[in-house]
């Protein structure tokens, strides 16, 4: 289960992925970068026949040239996939998928910009749901989160595979179904685009990567005064395992230890013999600090690296932060 | 001559946002399923003129040789008093029939005639 600060920093980097696709300098739809080399996936219908120009903007706000690439693309019925290709390296992208009728039911939250042409409708939406079928024609359906024109492109994420498992295509007129929209799939492009199965794969270590860093972050972010502030106990069981470090007995070795923290917190720890009182103040004023208290408890590892007491440490800071 | 024909070109030669969004459509047709609206923006006249020109001018030799050369456009289109029926005309002679697009052919003329494309390619045909 994904706490939700982590899910967050994930919807801002797949944000970073999802782009607004203009054709003849309007706005279309919604599409997403699946490669470093400036692949950009979106609906096919997005862009049409004899597009004039098509022209990918960031939520940065960078404007990028692109080329419809017609050999990978999809103009069929059940697959709407345009294949897009700028000529500039991109940070920010995501790996595709496929699920099947097993994920029915399964967490999804698509990105893009419903209305994205209309005043005030300009930023990004994240729509959260479940995947409520498979269709006969291979769409996956799903309700309360392909909202309107301006979205068909947009990514549709899988928390269980974490993978993009689809492009949002369309909706169902309110009469039909209320509020509810189709996705289209990849399993066609990966048998028309057969290198995409090795370009993706690559793609997929380094979302792994990012992924593992922004866990990490989590860390750094809840060894942080708002939040001891809110959970007095964990504050508590922390500062017991560092002073049961071998290193934070000795006034001394604390002293050397503080010595190689960034300057700016080195300077307001004041030097105190008593060890509980010291590693509480030490505590204190690292958590202060954005990574502060990591910071310290690396300072610590230079000392009792290896000791039961510093597993500990690590163990409650992997269990409990 | 068909009278549905002559309604729907002279509500085009009235509406030039019919004209290009029943070109538009007829060129990149809705979701085959009925219950269901695509969710892209729908693009502006002008957008649709910007992509008019791109199909004119990849489709410019298959034009040329089609309605210049082999319907003698240049010779015959003055002998019609209105473009109504200059558009009727070469719908009648199969012209849309023969039209690289696979459909809104009676919209793709009618945007050749009214925005006089065909006046200026086949002038310069007749000069070549």
């Amino acid at each position: 289960m994904l706490d939700e600060g982590l899910k967050k920093r994930i919807h801002n980097e797949m944000a970073n992925a999802t782009v607004k696709i203009l054709v003849a300098d309007e706005f279309q739809g919604s599409g997403v970068f699946i490669t470093q080399d400036g692949y950009v996936l979106t609906a096919y219908h997005c862009i049409g026949e004899y597009p004039p120009t098509i022209t990918i903007e960031t939520r940065f706000g960078e404007k990028f040239n692109a080329e419809l690439d017609e050999a990978k693309s999809l103009k069929h019925a059940n697959y709407d996939i345009a294949v897009l290709k700028i000529s500039e390296q991109v940070e920010h992208y995501l790996p595709l998928g496929t699920i099947s009728t097993q994920n029915v039911t399964d967490d999804v939250v698509a990105m893009g910009y419903p209305a994205g042409d209309k005043p005030g409708h300009d930023k990004i939406g994240f729509f959260f749901s479940k995947i409520s079928q498979i269709r006969a024609d291979n769409k996956i359906q799903i309700p309360d989160a392909i909202k309107g024109r301006g979205q068909s492109g947009g990514p549709v994420y899988h928390y269980a595979t974490k993978r993009v498992i689809g492009l949002a295509t369309e909706g169902y007129h309110q009469e039909v179904i209320m509020d509810t929209g189709l996705a289209t799939r990849f399993d066609v492009l990966f048998e028309k685009w057969p290198a995409l199965e090795i370009i993706n794969h690559k793609v997929v270590q380094v979302w792994e990567k990012r992924l593992l860093a922004l866990s990490v972050t989590k860390n750094e972010e809840r060894l942080s005064r708002q939040f001891f502030s809110q959970n007095p106990q964990a504050k508590r069981e922390l500062i017991n395992a560092i002073l049961a470090c071998p290193s934070m007995k000795d006034s001394h070795q604390r002293q050397t230890i503080i010595q190689q923290l960034p300057s700016q917190m080195a300077e307001n720890i004041p030097s105190l013999p008593q060890a509980r009182t010291h590693v509480i103040n030490i505590v204190d004023t690292c958590s202060n600090f954005s990574g502060g208290l990591k910071e310290f408890i690396e300072a610590i590892r230079s000392f009792d690296d290896g000791t039961e007491q510093m597993q500990v440490v690590d163990a409650l800071i992997e269990t409990k932060f | 001559m068909d009278q549905e024909q002559q309604t729907l070109i002279k509500a085009y030669l009235s509406d030039e946002s019919k004209l290009y969004q029943d070109w538009y459509h007829g060129l990149n047709p809705q979701t085959p399923d009925p219950s269901t609206v695509p969710f892209a923006s729908l693009p502006s006249v002008g957008a649709v003129k910007q992509r008019f020109q791109k199909w004119v001018e990849k489709n410019h030799a298959w034009l040329k040789q089609k309605i210049c050369v082999e319907w003698g456009y240049s010779r015959k289109h003055e002998k019609f008093q209105t473009q109504e029926m200059l558009i009727l005309a070469l719908t009648a002679d199969g012209l849309t029939a023969a039209l690289p697009i696979p459909s809104a052919t009676l919209a793709a003329m009618s945007i050749l005639v009214a925005e006089r494309h065909l006046d200026k390619m086949c002038t310069e045909c007749a000069k070549e």
